[in-house]
């Protein structure tokens, strides 16, 4: 092969792998947010994505989920306390909770986290 | 044939591997997850709700008919086994702190509203009343106590290692597969996302106390439910939170409190007299401390040695 073509081969690749560094070193948020109802994984939201997500559960718990600029957070609810939406925005740590209406939303691809203490 | 024959053993080491069961809990007014790693973590989560359920039916002070809340009405009971001990415990860790974790101060948890929500500012007649009748209340103890309990619990299995969050407070157990440490955030006191990692190595306590977690505002004033025993107001030590990272998880929820309640000159001095864990501090102007045993990433500290 021509030097040519291996000088653009190699800028190539120089070029791919600098973006993929950029691109991951960026991501210190959570990429992925895992909403439970009474135990069990009702859904995974992409936190790219701006969306309203709501949950109605038979025991007559009422939540809209939503997600905006990477974050996510609970902005209606039925329960008593109001925990859930007083967490606000969040992008990552600990989980958040509706502990009435058996809602969490857990955080996901956050680096290597094995769990949060708080 | 040979193709079939291929395929049968290569689903049976499947098989073979150790197998992830996870299970989240609602129990103890809270939410727990139990992550297994081992050929037995299907069975074992359920043991794990199991105990906890068994320990909240002992223990809860929020059930008028859990053997703790009939102790607290006069009636001379024991706790049989295997927590027949754990009452024991519990005051010597008071007793270890000068008092500043008082696991008997259910009637000034009452008169602040916090087991209702029907939050108000008791006044001194009641705050005194109330500080005058101890009776227990294992809120600052018993999820701590259950992450020990239940490890115990997981040596019985065939269980290689472990993650078990009730409500905050984290236990690991064994060492992960490529034997690097287990890597627990700190919740920050903001809210909103992670204050820094902590390495842990082995089955390890990570249990946090912080003035976020539960309270209530009134007139622009945030009154948060970690209470000072002495004064009987919510403890204004100049902390946001404090976490302490130890082998044994009832040690862990005591002094997380009471190191809470000291404040960082007086936690920082109990350290020292200690060996028996470690400790991040986390002061009301955001400066974050941690004691010289952690490995802490993710965020700038300074460390205390001693």
């Amino acid at each position: 092969m021509k030097t040519r073509t291996w000088i653009l081969l190699l800028s190539a690749l120089l070029i791919l792998s600098l973006a993929g560094s950029l691109l991951s070193l960026r991501q210190s948020q959570a990429a992925y947010a895992r909403i439970t109802s009474h135990g069990r994984v009702i859904a995974v939201l992409d936190l790219a994505v701006d969306q309203e997500y709501t949950v109605d559960t038979p025991q007559g718990g009422h939540n809209v989920i939503t997600v905006r600029d990477g974050s996510i957070a609970v902005t209606q609810a039925n329960c008593p306390d109001g925990y859930c939406m007083a967490r606000g925005y969040c992008s990552g740590g600990m989980q958040i909770v509706c502990l009435p209406n058996r809602l969490t939303i857990q955080f996901s691809d956050q680096g290597q986290i094995d769990g949060v203490s708080g | 044939m040979k193709r079939v024959l291929f395929l049968i053993l290569f689903v049976l080491s499947l098989c073979g591997c150790s197998r992830e069961a996870e299970k989240t809990h609602f129990a103890m007014n809270t939410v727990m997850t139990f992550s297994l790693w081992g050929a037995d973590a299907q069975e074992t989560v359920q043991i794990c709700a199991d105990a906890v359920n068994d320990l909240e039916q002992t223990f809860s002070v929020t059930r008028e008919d859990s053997l703790l809340s009939r102790i607290n009405a006069g009636e001379s009971l024991s706790i049989p086994a295997p927590h027949s001990d754990l009452l024991e415990q519990v005051e010597a860790l008071s007793l270890r702190t000068g008092g500043a974790f008082d696991p008997k101060l259910r009637l000034l948890s009452q008169a602040w509203g916090f087991y209702d929500g029907s939050y108000r500012i008791p006044d001194e007649h009641q705050i005194r009343q109330a500080l005058s009748q101890p009776q227990w209340d294992l809120g600052g103890a018993l999820k701590g106590y259950a992450g020990s309990y239940l490890c115990r619990l997981l040596e019985d299995q065939r269980i290689q290692r472990g993650i078990l969050n009730l409500g905050g407070n984290v236990q690991t157990f064994g060492e992960k597969a490529d034997g690097s440490p287990w890597q627990i955030a700190i919740q920050s006191p903001d809210g909103g996302g992670n204050l820094g990692i902590l390495s842990v190595c082995g089955t390890m306590a990570v249990v946090t106390s912080g003035d976020y977690q539960k309270y209530f505002e009134q007139d622009g004033r945030r009154y948060h439910h970690i209470l000072d025993p002495e004064t009987g107001y919510p403890a204004d030590s100049g902390l946001r939170s404090v976490t302490i990272v130890c082998r044994d998880g009832l040690t862990a929820d005591c002094l997380s409190t009471a190191l809470f309640v000291m404040g960082l000159e007086e936690g920082i001095a109990f350290w020292r007299e200690s060996d028996d864990f470690e400790a991040v501090f986390v002061t009301r102007d955001g400066t974050i401390l941690a004691t010289q045993g952690l490995t802490l990433t993710g965020c700038g500290y300074e460390v205390i040695y001693r």
